[in-house]
Order: C-alpha cells, then structure tokens, then sequence
C-alpha cells in the first residue's frame, strides 16, 4: 500500500511539472562489471533446473542473455548432482532454463541442500537451502460485496509456526483471467495475530471464479531476495526512495538457490 | 627638583586632562516614519572623524576630541541624511530620527547597506540582507524571496528547485537552524523549495551564519537564519500589499499606541487552485482526462511591540502557514498537508547603559500529514515535531574595548515520530486502526562570549557553548474501531486480526543517554591595510535533533528524530579563513573565504531501506562521518545606478559509512563542484528599473542502475527486469542553469507608493534535472527491449505579473 503512495506523490509530482517537463535523455551510465544472475529453484514435482543468464547494459535490445559456460552442482545427503546444459522450456507456466536434469525434486521437510556454481575450475558462487515444514492452510472462505453482490474477497488463513521466525508468499489467482484479478502478497510474522496470518483480497473474484490458492513457506533469504527485487525495481520511478540493491541468498553471485515450499488449495468462490 | 615635582605632577594631571578633552556623544537612531530603530547606521563627527555604527537595537555611541565646534553627521542607506550641532561642554545624548529618501532607497541594493556590516564585522562567514535587498530582486511568479536571494551568495546552494530544505556549505538541510524573531521554524519553504515561508514586507533583516556562528547559537551544525521581523510603525497606520497571477500579500501595520505600542500583521494566501478547480470542472467528463492537482498555501505573521519605558520593551511574535496539496485520480487519491506554528514573547530590559538583558518564551510545532486512498483502502500518516524554549541572555559592555554575554536555553522536544491509521471503507473489511509512537527529549545550552577589540587594527569574538541532551519517554498509542456487525463470526474474527495488526505499538526500545558537548567559538579580524581585512575562524557545534529522510531530496514528509542510545548527536567543527577588500574607494567589495568542515555522527539511510509503515525505522539508520571544503569568492558593487555582485564557490562534499559503498567515502547529496551566480539591478530611469540573475551550478549526484537483470521466478510468479544499481551517488546530473528577469514601473502616485513588477523565473525555459527514471518503450523489433532514459524537471519558464502598492 505504501509503495503505492510514492506513486501518488510522484504523479502528483509530474503532473505539476506538466508532461512538458519530461524529455528522453541520453547517458552515460556508470561503467559496469558484467554479473552472473542465477536462479535455482528447488519445486516439488520438477525437474532439478536453474536459469543461469548474465546482467545486461541498461540499453541493451536483448531481454536477457543466458550464459552456457558454468557448471552448477547440486549437493543433498552427500550426493552430488550435475545439472547439464541445455535449453528447456516449460510451456505451461512460460519459464525458460539452461540447466536441466531429468531427475525430479521430491519434498522432504528438513532436507538441506547446497549449490556450486564454478567457472572452469573455480567455483563463482555457493550457497545453500532446505524445505521448510508445509504451511497448514485453512480452509478459505468469501465475504460478498453488498453493492455488487457478484464479487467476492477471498479469505485466506494460515498457521504460523510459533517460536520462529517465519516468512510467506500469498499467492490469489483466478484460473479464467475474466472472472478475477491475481493477488500477490508478502507477509512475515509481524503479520500474525493469534498465531494466525490472514490474507485478505479486495472484492476481486466473480462468482463462480475458480481460484488457486499459493502458499509458499519461505526461508529468511528468499523472502529478503523477493522483496529486494520489488524494491530494486520500483526505486526507478521513485525520487524519494534510495535505490536498493538486490539481495541475493548466494555468495559470490547475484540470485536465488531456495527450496519451494508449497502449499496449494483451489477453492470456488461461491455463496 | 622643582622641575621633577613638575614633570611628576603634569603625567599624574595627563589622564584627567585627556579625559577632559574629549566628550562623548551617544543615543539611537530611528526611522522617522516607522519609529523603528535602525542597525548600521552611520555616525561620523565631521570633518574628521571618529565614527560609529549604530548596533542593532539602534544605539550607537562615541568619544569626540573637543574642538570650537562638534558637528555629527548621521546617515543611513535610503534616509536622508542630517547634521546635527552638538554642545561642547558635556556628553551628550542625541536620538535622531531619520527621514526616508524613496528616491535613494531604489539606488541602493544587494547586499545590505553598506560593504560595512560584513567588512567591519570580526565574524566571517555571514551574509548580511536588508528588506530592500529581496525587495528588488526579480522573485518568483511575483514572490521576492529572502531564500532565493540568499541562494545567489557563496554559501548557500542554488538550483535545489524540488527540496524543501536548503543547503549551506556542503552540510545537509537539517543541520540549518531557522529563526524568526529567535524562535526555529522547521521547515522554512513552500512548494518544495519555491517559496520560503517569510513575508518579505514584514522583515527588517536578515543574517546567515554559515557555520561559525556566535556562542548564543547552537544545535546545528552547517548555519544559522536568523530572520527579524519588523515591529510595525508607531508613528501611523502603513499598508503594503501586491496582487500577483497566483497569489496575494497584505501587510498592515501601525500604532495602537502611538509611539509606545504598534503591530504588524502580514498575510499571503496562493489562489492557484481556485483555478485549476474550474479546468477540472469543466472538463470532468472528458475520458482519460487527468486532473490538475489542487494546490495552495497561505502564510500569517503577526508582531506587537511595546517599548514599556526607555529601558523595557515587550513584544509577541506569531507565525501560521501551511500548504495543502489534493490529488484526486479516481483509483488513486492523495492529499498532503504541512505547515509549521510558531510564537515567541520576548522581553528586552536595559538596567543601564551597559548592561541589558533579553528573556523570551517560544512555542515552534511543524505537523505533516498524508491521507492516501487507493481503490478502496486508505490510509493516513502523518509526523511532527514540538518545541517549548526558554531563553535568558545578557549582554554587558565591560568597557570600550569589551562586550562580554552570556546566557542559557531551555528546550523541551516532543517528536511525533510516525502517526498512521488504516481505513477500509468500502473493502471486505470496513476497519479503522492506528498508531502514534511519541518520544520526548530535553535539551539545554549555557554559553559566555566576549567581544573584543584588542587594538584599532585587531579584534576578537570568543565563546564557548556547553550543551546538553536527554531523550525522554517513548509512548504508542494504539486504537481500532469496531468490525461491520452484519458480518459472519469467520469474517469478524478475522477482520479483528488485522486490526490488532494494523494497530501494533511500535518495537522501538527506550533511550536513555543523555549527552554533552563542549563547543568553543572564536574568529578575528585584522585591519591588514586601510581596505583590506583579513580574518579567521573555528567552531564546535552539536546537533542532537536530526531529520530522517529516505532520499536525497528533503521532502515535507521527512521526519524529525532524536539522539538516544543508537543515534549519538551530530558533531561539526569548522575551520575557516580569509579576507575582504574595498576596492575603487570603497564602491566594490572583494571577499575570499576558504573553510573545512568535518562532520560526526552523520546519519543515512541504509540502501532499500522503507521509512513509511516501518515502526523500526531507527534499525535501518546507518552511521558515518562526513567532511565538507570549498573556496567562496565574492564581489559585489553596492553603489550607483548599476548594482550587483558575482557569486562563485568551488567546493566539495564527501560521506562514508561502512554499510554504503563498501566503506568507500561517496559524495554527498550535497556535492556541487562549482556553484556560480550573477546579480544586476540597474536603474533605467527614475521610473523604471531592471533585474536579472543568472545562476550556474553542477548538477546533483544520483544514483543510477548500470545494468539490469532478468529474474524469472518461479512457477506461478512473472518475471521482473530489474536495475543492478551502481555505488550510491556515482552519477551526476546534467547542471543547472537559469535566468531570471524582472522590470519594475513605479507609478510614484499621490497617494503612496505603487509599482508593477514584471518578470520571468527560468528565462529561457532550462529544463534543469529533478530526476531520471527508466522505461521501456515499445521497440521496432517486436520481442525486443527498448529502455529508454527520461528526465524530469519541476519548474519551466514562469512569467509573473503583479501590481504592488503601499501607503
């Protein structure tokens, strides 16, 4: 909500300085080390693969470039697992990977896992993550809107885990793109009362609107990387907010290694 | 040995000889038509000398070698001057009462009355405005103002259009103590920087200390802006206003006791949202019409004098203005409101000629608050600060050569640190909670000082401030309306949830460190040669309330904290040298002044930190220390029909923290390599005159992305481009560079005074750099990127008509 007030003041901002006050620039940007960006994600049911791309100038034509010369190592009960190197496209949710074994995840609550990511014979980064016990997720339920009696807020409850410190992703999304609006939502612990989370959504499912509930349990460092990457990317169009950086769970690398955690409800919203 | 018992006596006799041959002549000077008393006025027993300069209460005061004939004469910048035969025999004591020359008072501006306040003064590093000086300034859309004119001398930094704070020496805008009438004002401009908050017809004068300040002064580290206020004339009733495109100005000022007890009321209100409501009106049905932002804002000043006898005067000073800013999007609606209040009542007592006494009470309060509504949630967050001081100060002039003062202050702080509340009226949940974390603080300030004039080519200032803070208690309160009733227990129980939530006290621990600080004053000036003076300073200063600000830009919305156990106080010290000379018989005035300044304590955000909806936001400080050098050179002609000055300072600011740029030390927001400006006013004829200023300065540090990265996420989330931001502060903006113009046509009417000021801020339209964003446009190749660099700016060309008038 309150990333959404900078917005507003700086609207307001531009709209004083009138559209007139605007104009394209060119510039030279700080010279730049080219970075690795290396997302590894550890999804129940997958194969094990990562995207390994590098970080482009700013004015660069290409949306991303892979980079094809590491080699990732994946690392569980003192195994050792090499990912290889080809191109793999999941057409269903639109991602693409470069690193791909044919082996699938499986889910074991505890189970850690480490990553090495080398560069001919030196290893660039390391790092290390475990699947976190799974979110008991309540059963879901709706509050109808009196003025439009067709839409509905969804309720979504989830048992925090008392004694620690935990973090969540709440992610809302209608299968039918027509009958609702997709809700995303980070929430840590701050955010419990009664050992409860509750994540709310405006009135933004019609009836009959088939939604998949996404409950994620996040470790510490993902969660820091998800909301470092939001703030990264809105620092751009805010004056007011010092730039951040994004805030990687790897060492000596830019990206994310996080074993997904997840709980999964689908619910239809219905009276 | 009769000689010896001669010579003996005639060196016993020499002393009481010498006394008698001499008288001395003293009093005040005032304005004939205000009654006020005027500071700087010149007295000089003609032919030969000696001379004095009235001080600021208007006294003055001399020894005159006896001769047949004693004449004084007494003059002052804009008055006519008058000569006045004295009495041979014995002291005497004269007030003058000197009688305004309208036609001199256009003749003479820019920079004060004379080279002779900032050439005869043993501070350096002030800079000295009349009311005349802002007066005939080109101003802003038909605005003269003290801080825009201020922004044209070394020192203070120009070209910071979109920041409500100012920037003196490299130092940050929270380390600039503003007074009226003694009392601080917290945030001294409207409009992000556009306006300051003081009613140019209302001020008398105006002094920036820029570091170095005198003992008396104290918790802050860069500068001190000490405004006075006029006390309103005692002698008739006076009007003064001006009707401009976007605002209005009225001043009204007279006795209420003739020559005894006089106010003065000035007032200003903006009116441009009176018309951006009817563009709005009138085109509210358009599709994808945006509105205009209603904006205004409106300042009220008032001052009651009463000299209560020749030894006891009295008087009230108060100030009110705020700025009121409504967006209204549809979707998205915000409005932003702040503004500050303020009040002193100060007492001055004159036991004797030698020693007086000034005692006042003061209240200063700044709020800010945002109500922000999106689709159907709102919010609100707001913050301020409080201030109750007392002051007690003496000066007693030991003799000729000494003027020793001394003094103590009191301040209670309250700092409304974050006051938030959440509202969902039309949403699934229809609650209302908030919050207000509160913390006090208690801070105190004892100082002696002397003025000493060593000999006729030497004199010192010497002082020594002891200082002190305690933070106090820290309180949250916390509140949340009842839930919908018609809703099912599920609903209600969870709407409670969130509402204990939403209204959780903050984390923040109690502090109870107090601290102190020791903070030695000194500068001198040395008469080197008949026009050339040189002089020196050093300076300790302590800062133990400090602004938290999330950016670069010092927004209304910043907030102010205090020092506790994790936020020690600021610490400054400033070294400085350098020296004035008259030129061309005194008609051209050349300075030089170098300074280093070293900053402790300084404070900074960590990178990505959140300031709103942070009850932690002291976790998220970082910090450091910060050095600030640079070389100010001025000159300035103050004589003729053509006046004006050249202003240019180069200079550098640096941070370190160990938490921001790996340790590395970074500029500073406050970075600004050159800073140039040039003033001309010139008399065309005796109806019309023309102003111009042209201001260059090298554009701000930011930070900027290097690169981006691409990071898909996984099942079920999108992918983001995100910037790879470079070292904080490794970019520098384009510069800035503007000129303003302004003609004035003085219609001298019978019945008063009234011209019409045309002028235009931003000549030639310079779109200077507020700030640059990236975007991605739609590229010729379909599929690929097309990020393109877009720079903002806040102020283009603004041309100003307004009719001013007195009577």
């Amino acid at each position: 909500m309150y990333r959404y007030l900078w917005l507003a003041i700086l609207a307001g901002l531009m709209l004083v300085a009138c559209e007139g006050n605007q104009e394209e620039v060119s510039l030279n940007l700080p010279a730049y080390e080219e970075g690795l960006i290396i997302e590894c994600y550890l999804e129940p049911g997958e194969n094990y693969r990562a995207l390994v791309t590098k970080t482009l100038d700013f004015f660069e034509a290409k949306e991303s470039e892979t980079v094809d010369s590491v080699s990732i190592s994946l690392f569980v009960d003192g195994t050792e697992k090499v990912l290889r190197n080809m191109p793999v496209a999941d057409t269903l949710y639109n991602k693409v990977y470069n690193y791909w074994l044919p082996e699938k995840v499986k889910y074991e609550a505890g189970k850690e896992y480490q990553i090495s990511v080398a560069y001919g014979d030196k290893v660039r980064a390391t790092g290390k993550t475990r699947f976190l016990p799974k979110v008991k997720v309540r059963e879901p339920y709706f509050k109808f809107d009196k003025e439009v009696d067709s839409l509905a807020s969804v309720f979504v409850e989830i048992e925090d885990f008392p004694g620690e410190e935990n973090f969540y992703r709440i992610v809302m999304r209608g299968l039918n793109p027509s009958l609702g609006h997709t809700y995303e939502g980070l929430w840590d612990d701050v955010n419990a009362a009664d050992g409860v989370v509750t994540a709310i959504t405006g009135y933004n499912f019609f009836e009959g609107a088939i939604v998949v509930v996404n409950v994620y349990h996040l470790e510490k460092s993902y969660y820091r990387f998800l909301k470092s990457v939001t703030q990264a990317k809105e620092s751009n169009y805010n004056p007011f907010m010092q730039p951040a950086g994004i805030k990687s769970t790897l060492e000596g690398a830019t990206g994310v290694f996080s074993a997904v955690t997840l709980t999964s409800d689908t619910i239809i919203v219905k009276r | 040995m009769v000689r010896t018992y001669f010579i003996f006596f005639s060196l016993l006799l020499a002393p009481i000889l010498s006394v008698a041959q001499s008288l001395t002549v003293r009093g005040y000077i005032k304005d004939a038509a205000t009654g006020e008393f005027l500071f700087g006025a010149n007295v000089y027993a003609v032919p030969d000398g000696p001379g004095a300069i009235s001080n600021e209460e208007g006294y003055y005061e001399m020894k005159v070698p006896l001769r047949d004939s004693i004449s004084v004469r007494f003059s002052y910048i804009g008055f006519i001057p008058q000569i006045v035969a004295v009495n041979t025999n014995k002291d005497t004591t004269l007030t003058i009462a000197l009688k305004p020359d309208h036609h001199q008072l256009r003749e003479v501006v820019v920079a004060a009355k004379d080279p002779n306040p900032r050439y005869r003064s043993s501070l350096m590093n002030v800079n000295y405005l009349s009311a005349a000086d802002i007066e005939l300034s080109p101003g802003v859309l038909g605005e003269t103002d003290l801080i825009k004119v201020l922004q044209l001398k070394p020192g203070m930094q120009g070209g910071n259009e979109g920041s409500s704070g100012f920037v003196v020496r490299g130092g940050q805008a929270d380390q600039n103590l503003v007074l009226l009438d003694g009392v601080p004002v917290y945030n001294p401009t409207h409009l992000l920087g556009l306006f300051s908050v003081f009613s140019s017809d209302a001020i008398n004068d105006v002094k920036l200390y820029k570091g170095g300040f005198p003992a008396r002064f104290g918790g802050r580290l860069a500068s001190v802006l000490d405004v006075g206020l006029r006390s309103g004339s005692k002698e008739k009733l006076k009007v003064k206003g001006g009707t401009g495109l976007i605002s209005s100005r009225l001043t009204v000022e007279g006795p209420l006791v003739k020559d005894k007890v006089s106010f003065l009321v000035s007032g200003r209100r903006t009116y441009f949202d009176l018309i951006t409501k009817e563009i709005n009106e009138a085109n509210a049905g358009k599709e994808d019409y945006q509105p205009i932002p209603d904006y205004y804002f409106y300042d009220l000043t008032a001052k009651l004098h009463a000299q209560l006898s020749t030894k006891d005067q009295l008087s009230f000073t108060g100030y009110a203005g705020r700025d009121h800013f409504d967006f209204d999007g549809g979707n998205m609606a915000f409005r932003f409101l702040w503004g500050n209040k303020v009040g002193i009542l100060q007492w001055k007592h004159a036991y004797n000629k030698k020693l007086t006494h000034n005692m006042s009470v003061s209240y200063s309060d700044y709020q800010y608050r945002i109500r922000h509504r999106y689709n159907n949630m709102e919010s609100s967050v707001g913050s301020g600060i409080n201030d109750f001081i007392y002051k007690n100060e003496f000066f007693y002039e030991l003799n000729r050569r000494h003027t020793v003062s001394a003094g103590l202050q009191f301040t209670y702080h309250i700092f409304d640190v974050l006051r938030q509340e959440n509202m969902d009226n039309e949403g699934p949940l229809k609650l209302r909670g908030g919050n207000k974390d509160q913390v006090t603080g208690r801070e105190a300030a004892a100082f002696i000082a002397d003025s000493w004039q060593v000999s006729d080519r030497l004199s010192l200032e010497a002082g020594i401030r002891v200082s002190g803070f305690h933070p106090g208690s820290q309180s949250s309160d916390v509140y949340v309306d009842d839930v919908e009733e018609n809703d099912d227990e599920k609903v209600k129980a969870a709407t409670a949830r969130v509402a204990a939530i939403v209204a959780s006290p903050s984390e923040n621990g109690e502090g109870l460190k107090g601290y102190i600080g020791i903070e030695p004053r000194f500068s001198a000036r040395f008469q080197a040669g008949e026009n050339l003076a040189l002089k020196a300073s050093y300076s300790r200063a302590n800062q133990y309330v400090h602004m938290v600000s999330s950016s670069g830009a010092s927004l209304p919305s910043d907030f102010w904290y205090p020092s506790n156990d994790v936020i020690r106080p600021q610490i400054a010290t400033q070294y400085a040298a350098g020296g004035d000379l008259l030129l061309a018989d005194g008609r051209l005035l050349l300075s030089n002044e170098l300074y280093y300044r070293n900053m402790d304590n300084q404070i900074d955000f960590r990178d990505g930190a959140e300031l709103f909806n942070n009850h932690n936001v002291t976790d998220d400080l970082v910090f450091g220390n910060g050095w600030a050098y640079g070389n100010e050179f001025y000159l300035e002609k103050k004589n003729g029909k053509t006046t004006g000055w050249i202003g240019y300072t180069l200079s550098w600011s640096y941070r370190k923290f160990e938490e921001i740029n790996g340790g590395s030390p970074f500029p500073s927001g406050q970075d600004r390599r050159h800073d140039f400006s040039f003033v001309i006013r010139r008399e065309i004829s005796q109806r019309v005159s023309f102003s111009g200023n042209w201001v260059f300065c090298t554009g701000n540090v930011t930070t900027l992305p290097q690169a981006r990265a691409t990071v898909q996420g996984n099942l079920g989330a999108n992918a983001l481009i995100v910037p790879v931001y470079a070292e904080r502060n490794s970019f520098r903006q384009q510069s800035y560079h503007r000129l303003d113009l302004g003609f004035v046509y003085d219609f001298e009417p019978r019945w008063g005074d009234a011209d019409l000021k045309v002028g235009v801020y931003n000549a030639y339209n310079r779109r200077n750099p507020y700030f640059i964003y990236f975007e991605n446009v739609p590229a010729p190749d379909e599929g690929a990127m097309n990020f393109t660099a877009n720079q903002v700016s806040l102020f283009p060309v603004l041309p100003s008509v307004s009719f001013n008038y007195s009577f």
